[in-house]
């Protein structure tokens, strides 16, 4: 059978109905009158809006900003030079997501160390870790990243380990949580409040990411509105979606008071996924940690609860305490980027220095960074 | 550290290329090689130009839905002679084995090679067979070269691209490498896409006709990298021009696409190995897609884009919505994502 029809977002690309939605934007745009910022908070949207070139469909006074939603950018790249440290000390086989394989750390990346000989594996499914815990004779680790939307595929896997009582199987955590830093944001944001005047304006409303929001669901976002007088809509990554997002963004900025709603119902519900988010907070608890771009961010990190510590690498792996280098140009402006202060065009090592393949801060680190998308479709 | 070879340096993108100008070029750089064509052309008499090609096969699995190792590297080595005009005659047939694998599995790919050889009416007329310890090599991997000749008129080249030209494919993109992807079997699902490996030789000589010959500047079959990276290769190796390609005319089937957009994935990035891109001159564009689509394997080819004279040369996409965007050469192939 072909799975893959399932798989059939034309409707959601189609030029007339993207055509309908532009037009709508421009016409409630002359009617708002005025500069207006919207912030996509998650890195899809950023690559989506760059490779179909939605930027340049949009009026004059329309700004579209990118915010720091990418698990890869905000992982601190002392997490690289922990994996690397495993990798180099002990006999592990090692397991990852395609994005981090190229993600530098200080001195090396797991597709450097791959050529030295060591087994580095990309998984497309945590689940994948189980057999191959199975079939070898020695620990695998699993580079664990990834915000909420990845997280109960993580949990449930650790679940699973547990029940059937497989003892090479360790995770080492960097995931976060996405909410915690959203509002870190948005608080830093108003703390720039005279330079975004300057050169991008205040964020007047969201496009909340649409997967994450399919674990956490409508209701997780309804203080943005309540404590911040924000407007945000979760919105999903076809063209037509994101068209849409912003169309009903700018209707509630012109009509209403803030408020959150969901552009992306066919797979959003208001109470979001219950299982999913039951078995997050049955493994997972939350502490502060370090962002990249955001600092230190309370409740946002997580870290594996007292009954499944035996599958924490850090606690297994006798890691000595691996302080990053800072290699961070002193001009690099990522932190900026990354809560949408500027736009990489206007850091002064955007494509001259940094690029893709010779990443200087984060947001050129990942293939979904703001960066990397500017650098790949916006030269 | 000292430098060592990535995987990404065979993977058809920026590091190929990379390799090629600062390791290939700079101990083996002549007039012939230089000029970085898919087969060498070697001139032999005023009237008598020969095509030459090599390539080799490594691909996992052996055998994929659409084809196999030993198709595909009869296919492969053809359609590089194709790209320079030739008619492929003859090709040799290097084979390297690994200790162990059954002599089934070796006589499957060898009657493949038989069949498509004797449709393409190439010969096989020389070869090699080494046999290595196990884990040494993936089964067998197969070297190919083949020679050709080329008609004293045909001359195609980068530097016969000129702006106003029109850049043609011959059919659906990305097929091949999603097939390969698909039949390793780690994603979970299943799909009916085949790859395109195919040889381009009926579809190709009919076009090679004396009144489009002057017309016809150019050849590539977009392997390794897909179309993207075929794409920056010319307008690299040209001077003052740029590419400019619709989105909407770039044929691709819908499991294909459906495919890409699930794993996140660039089908302008994904190999193809039955598909030529053509450039050709505006006035017999039309009549050579004419001509193309009267084979089946050209039943879907298109004019995708053209030629135009730029400063700063770069690959231009034009997408459904009327936006620009650069198509850049992909670094390496291209992995899933998180999410």
């Amino acid at each position: 059978m072909n799975q893959t029809q399932y798989f059939d977002f034309s409707k959601f690309k189609d030029k007339k109905n993207v055509e309908i939605e532009v037009e709508k934007i421009h016409r409630l745009s002359k009617k708002i009158n005025k500069k207006v910022c919207i912030m996509e908070v998650c890195g899809t949207h950023t690559m989506q809006i760059a490779k179909y070139g939605l930027r340049k469909l949009m009026p004059e006074n329309i700004k579209l900003i990118s915010g720091p939603g990418c698990p890869v950018c905000v992982t601190p790249q002392e997490y690289i030079d922990k994996a690397i440290y495993i990798l180099r000390n002990y006999d592990v086989v090692m397991t990852t997501f395609g994005d981090l394989y190229r993600v530098p750390g200080s001195e090396s990346s797991l597709e450097k160390e791959k050529i030295n000989n060591k087994d580095v594996r990309i998984v497309y499914s945590p689940y994948e870790n189980l057999e191959i815990a199975k079939s070898v004779n020695k620990p695998v680790v699993f580079l664990s990243v990834g915000f909420e939307t990845t997280m109960p595929a993580i949990a449930y896997t650790i679940e699973e380990a547990k029940r059937k009582n497989i003892d090479n199987l360790y995770f080492l955590i960097g995931n976060k949580f996405f909410l915690a830093a959203l509002e870190s944001l948005i608080l830093l944001s108003r703390n720039f409040l005279s330079p975004f005047i300057k050169t991008n304006g205040f964020i007047d409303g969201l496009l909340l990411p649409g997967h994450l929001s399919v674990i956490v669901g409508e209701k997780s976002y309804l203080w943005i509105a309540e404590r911040y007088n924000l407007s945000g809509v979760i919105t999903g990554f076809e063209p037509l979606d994101i068209v849409c997002g912003i169309r009903i963004l700018l209707e509630t900025i012109l009509t209403s008071s803030a408020r959150i709603q969901n552009e992306y119902t066919r797979v959003v519900s208001y109470e979001g996924n219950k299982y999913a988010k039951e078995i997050i907070s049955k493994v997972f608890e939350a502490v502060g940690g370090n962002w990249r771009g955001l600092g230190f961010v309370p409740d946002s990190t997580a870290k594996l609860k007292k009954e499944y510590e035996m599958f924490d690498a850090e606690k297994v792996f006798n890691l000595p305490d691996v302080v990053a280098k800072n290699i961070y140009h002193t001009k690099c402006k990522c932190n900026e980027v990354l809560i949408g202060k500027i736009t990489p065009f206007e850091c002064p090592l955007f494509e001259k220095v940094c690029t893709p393949e010779n990443p200087v801060g984060a947001c050129m680190v990942s293939s979904e960074g703001a960066c990397a998308a500017y650098y790949k479709y916006e030269r | 550290m000292k430098e060592k070879i990535l995987l990404s340096y065979g993977s058809g993108g920026k590091h190929t290329f990379e390799f090629i100008k600062n390791y290939v070029l700079k101990y083996f750089s002549n007039d012939i090689l230089n000029q970085l064509l898919d087969s060498a052309v070697i001139k032999i008499s005023e009237n008598t130009k020969l095509a030459f090609s090599i390539d080799s096969y490594t691909v996992s699995p052996i055998f994929f839905p659409g084809g196999d190792i030993g198709k595909l590297s009869v296919c492969g080595t053809i359609n590089d002679l194709l790209c320079v005009g030739a008619k492929p005659l003859v090709i040799s047939l290097a084979l390297i084995i690994e200790e162990g694998i059954e002599t089934e599995i070796v006589e499957k790919v060898f009657f493949s090679i038989k069949v498509t050889a004797e449709k393409e009416n190439v010969k096989i007329v020389t070869g090699d067979t080494k046999v290595v310890q196990k884990g040494m090599c993936d089964k067998i991997f197969i070297t190919t070269a083949g020679i050709g000749v080329v008609e004293k008129d045909i001359e195609l080249n980068y530097t016969k691209i000129e702006p106003e030209d029109l850049v043609i494919i011959t059919g659906s993109i990305a097929e091949h490498g999603c097939a390969i992807l698909l039949s390793r079997g780690s994603y979970g699902f299943k799909s009916e896409i085949q790859s395109d490996c195919a040889s381009l030789k009926e579809l190709i000589e009919p076009i090679l006709k004396p009144e489009f010959v002057p017309y016809i500047k150019f050849m590539r079959d977009p392997t390794r990298g897909g179309l993207a990276a075929t794409l920056n290769e010319i307008v690299y190796k040209s001077k003052g021009i740029s590419i400019e390609v619709e989105e909407e005319k770039i044929p691709i089937k819908d499991n294909v696409k459906h495919f890409c957009d699930l794993l996140g994935f660039d089908p302008l990035n994904i190999a193809n190995e039955g598909k030529m891109l053509i450039i050709v001159g505006p006035t017999v564009a039309e009549e050579i897609i004419k001509i193309l689509k009267q084979h089946p394997l050209g039943k879907d080819a298109a004019i995708i884009g053209k030629i135009v004279k730029d400063e700063k040369p770069k690959v231009v996409l034009k997408t459904l919505y009327g936006t620009k965007r650069i198509i850049e050469l992909p670094i390496a192939e291209e992995l899933p994502r998180i999410c």
